[in-house]
């Protein structure tokens, strides 16, 4: 395959698909190649927080003012995928309370809104809190779908003629010429100006390219609890340490994060002492999660560039060689379009950003909202925009995963429109498989259902089924003492029923994309 | 005597039966909601040991008792499983499920998942329907699709297995009635020869439940929580009320029955077997079992387990609520439930 475009996206994470979108709008041929499914990496491993600024106010005060404006911006321009929940700092101790003077004066001098409440106020909005609160502030919160945003991203670029090829790992970067392996094959694209927007992996793309980069990755582990114990973001009042943040997240409590350093970039695995953490400064906060399970815990990388507690990014020009490094999911626009500034300038372009101003995904959710009655508001809260896309698949009802609500139609609806190769994949975009059982009532099911549409055949939906219950058991195992119920009915049902232990040598090895 | 069994599952309910049966009154105490809700409804008695696939569960549990002194089947030896088992089949024949199958002999059967596995004991169009019967013959797949149920799934995978297991070698399976053999879901009328479902054991252990309520057992719903202890004896079981007698039988299941809570024995807080260090396998699913799974209710030859460093012996501990052994890698469950249930009823 020989072919070219202007720009070449490496990193299919929220800003690689922000950056596909931004110069995609500006006219720009864009070609953008992530490893393996989109958002896979640290974008989907977050924990979905559109930050108002105040966590940053005191410690990284331009950080602190990049996601304020960034907030307010997000709000605008992606509505259905932002749910402004509104958030909270609680403050529980005599050191909480002494840090509340100075959080107030940095958010105000940051451009942070920020306004002290009553703690009765406080308890009002959030019964579940400690009883024990002793000062309360509201700021500007968001929770998004991290998974969602990359991928209506993705969607909004191309639709504006972008490509985007997920499992496509570069390999080599020379000159003009990058060099990728997928599906087995070694391809290659000519661009003009290569955009190094991998994250964490940043450095190890640079040095395809035969250059340097330095990015370092602290390790943030998050706990999934069973339901929603809050209605906003709870944040621990104090200078940001570990396990400050409680938020509401679809069916869902999360509880993050965890802080260290890390040298893998692929094999990391959560500690116990972590998970412990973790669930002592949760229940803390709101010790109703004492008597709720917890499903499992996932970790991601945050990519960090300069020293001690800042989490600004910097835009690294190299001849033809862009790389965007550092920054938060809640910035991840203004990322884009800096380094689409300056893409732009190596091209040429003189097209302007527009995205601080355009929706992502228009809506048109009309004629969809009157085929699905009352279920509408379910799917919208869900895919937001994006869900006109489902309307061909909407007569298909029946329930796929009974914890999520996701059906059948969903399941097709992600498979064959949102850039799906896989069950895991599909997961990702409608959270099948992302309630208390793990995928365990679904992932049969929604194997079946690709299989009877044809999409893959009997053998590959086999595989499909074994790589995903070792995709789920992989944030299971971190919990698993905590959630001996659910990892026995695993084995009850696909070991001890359907004998996978044993058969599963006969399917590795296969090669299944949809 | 006055026998009180807590747990509806399969295991209670063939200790009930037993305890009947020798002529005792016998209170069954069940949430009604047990691990058979999930169940195939067969009798594995022992599908692989030792990493190898068993051919002859009796021959397989002699294997097994060698080095796993702890394993329910190790206490009881092969003769009282046998016994134990043919009671079951007494059972469920009287109780209009007939089962087949020798406990000299596994036999291969289809899932829904499109899979196969090793059983030994089955309702008779299960039995029938068993892939042995497969070869070089014409293999038909039918029924109407449900959750997790496609006749043309389970055809298609099939196809694709069998050749790579060599248990039997159809000329072809294909979806739908017909063929010389035609599978069909137990719940939709499969009786010729059936694909069992998930679910399936519901059923017959319902049907043993009305069962031994019609032989005078008093089959009531409540949920044990706790029980009373005097002088290193059980005097009643506690649910939302107290349930005295002579002898007892706990078989509330492991952690998806209710009768495991964490590292706990949930009712008494009963001895366990000895914890390994590690607790789970770094990938699911694995041929030799996450260690926790034999984690369970230490007990004697007798089945009488451990409280607080003393034997109590008016109880007894039947089915998954047992240490020692992994149902779920071994293909074991119903046969150890069986046999440590029929072990626990035998109260004379």
């Amino acid at each position: 395959m020989g072919s070219r475009c202007e720009v070449c996206v490496v990193g299919g994470g929220i800003t690689g698909a922000g950056i596909a979108r931004d110069l995609a709008l500006r006219g720009v041929e864009v070609v953008l190649l992530e490893k393996g499914d989109l958002a896979v990496g640290s974008t989907g491993r977050s924990h979905g927080l559109v930050h108002s600024g105040a966590r940053y106010a005191v410690t990284d005060p331009e950080t602190a003012r990049q996601c304020a404006s960034e907030n307010r911006i997000l709000r605008k321009i992606a509505p259905g995928f932002i749910h402004a929940t509104g958030g909270l700092f609680a403050g529980f101790g005599e050191e909480d309370l002494s840090y509340l003077g100075e959080f107030l004066k940095a958010c105000s001098s940051a451009g942070v809104e920020a306004r002290e409440i009553s703690p009765e106020e406080a308890l009002q909005q959030e019964p579940q809190l400690n009883p024990g609160l002793l000062a309360a502030v509201e700021v500007e919160d968001a929770v998004a779908d991290p998974f969602l945003l990359t991928v209506a991203n993705a969607f909004a670029a191309h639709r504006e003629g972008a490509q985007i090829e997920t499992y496509a790992r570069v390999v080599e970067v020379e000159g003009d010429r990058v060099s990728y392996l997928q599906n087995g094959k070694r391809c290659s694209i000519k661009a003009e100006v290569v955009v190094n927007a991998s994250g964490v992996w940043a450095g190890e793309v640079a040095k395809l390219a035969g250059r340097e980069v330095e990015v370092r990755a602290y390790r943030g582990t998050i706990l999934v609890y069973r339901g929603r114990a809050v209605r906003r973001v709870v944040n621990h009042l104090r200078r940001p340490s570990q396990g400050d943040i409680i938020l509401p997240h679809a069916s869902t409590t999360l509880v993050g994060t965890s802080f260290a350093p890390e040298t893998r970039l692929e094999k990391f695995s959560i500690t116990r002492r972590e998970v412990e953490l973790l669930k002592k400064q949760g229940e803390a906060k709101v010790p109703s999660l004492k008597r709720r399970s917890i499903i499992r815990a996932y970790a991601g990388l945050r990519p960090v560039v300069g020293g001690g507690e800042k989490r600004g990014f910097t835009i690294l020009e190299d001849g033809n060689f862009i790389t965007v490094a550092g920054g938060k999911f809640t910035t991840y626009r203004l990322m884009a379009e800096r380094a689409s500034d300056a893409a732009c300038r190596l091209l040429g372009v003189r097209a302007n950003c527009v995205t601080a101003r355009e929706e992502i995904v228009e809506e048109n959710t009309g004629e969809l909202r009157s085929v699905l009655g009352n279920v509408f508001d379910r799917v919208y809260a869900r895919y937001g925009p994006l869900a006109s896309g489902l309307l061909p698949y909407a007569s298909k009802a029946k329930t796929t995963c009974l914890c999520e609500g996701v059906t059948e139609g969903e399941v097709l609806f992600a498979a064959m429109e949102l850039f799906c190769r896989n069950i895991r994949d599909i997961r990702r975009r409608t959270r099948l498989g992302m309630g208390y059982c793990q995928g365990r009532r679904c992932t049969l099911e929604a194997a079946m259902t690709l299989f009877l549409e044809g999409l893959i055949t009997a053998p590959e939906a086999q595989m499909q089924v074994v790589n995903s219950l070792r995709e789920r058991w992989k944030g299971m195992l971190p919990v698993a003492e905590a959630n001996l119920k659910e990892a026995k009915l695993m084995e009850a049902t696909y070991a001890c029923a359907g004998n996978y232990d044993r058969i599963k040598r006969h399917i590795s090895g296969l090669v299944s994309f949809l | 005597m006055k026998v009180v069994v807590a747990g509806s599952g399969i295991a209670g309910v063939v200790a009930a039966l037993r305890a009947r049966a020798l002529g005792n009154e016998v209170v069954l105490v069940g949430s009604g909601r047990s691990a058979s809700s999930r169940s195939l409804g067969v009798v594995d008695v022992l599908g692989y040991v030792k990493g190898g696939e068993v051919g002859n569960p009796e021959e397989g549990i002699r294997v097994l008792s060698e080095d796993c002194e702890e394993h329910p089947y190790a206490l009881l030896g092969v003769e009282m499983v046998r016994q134990a088992l043919e009671f079951f089949k007494e059972a469920v024949a009287a109780a209009g499920v007939p089962f087949m199958g020798r406990t000299t002999e596994n036999i291969h059967i289809a899932t829904q998942f499109g899979t196969v596995k090793p059983t030994c004991l089955a309702p008779e169009g299960v039995y029938a329907g068993r892939v042995e019967r497969w070869h070089r013959r014409a293999v038909g797949i039918a029924g109407e699709e449900e959750r997790n149920f496609s006749p043309r799934f389970v055809a298609e995978s099939l196809s694709w297995l069998l050749p790579k297991l060599g248990v039997a070698l159809p000329e072809r399976i294909e979806a739908g009635d017909e063929g010389d053999i035609v599978l069909r879901p137990m719940r939709q009328g499969g009786t010729e020869a059936a694909l069992p479902l998930l679910g399936d054991g519901e059923f017959v252990v319902k049907r043993l439940l009305e069962h031994a309520a019609a032989l005078g057992v008093s089959v009531v719903e409540d949920r044990i929580r706790g029980a009373r202890i005097e002088d290193g004896e059980v005097r009643a079981f506690v649910g939302t009320q107290s349930y005295t007698g002579d002898a007892f039988v706990l078989a509330t299941g492991d952690w998806t029955g209710g009768g495991m809570h964490a590292f706990r024995e949930a009712v008494l807080g009963l001895e366990l077997v000895e914890r390994s260090a590690e607790h789970f396998k770094k990938l699911p699913l694995p041929e030799e079992g996450h260690p926790y799974s034999r984690l369970g209710v230490r007990t004697d030859g007798g089945l009488n387990p451990f409280y607080r460093g003393k034997k109590i012996s008016n109880l007894r501990v039947a089915g998954a609520l047992l240490g020692g052994y992994d149902y779920c890698t071994e293909k074991s469950g119903w046969g150890v439930a069986i046999a440590t249930g029929y072990v626990a009823g035998g109260v004379r």
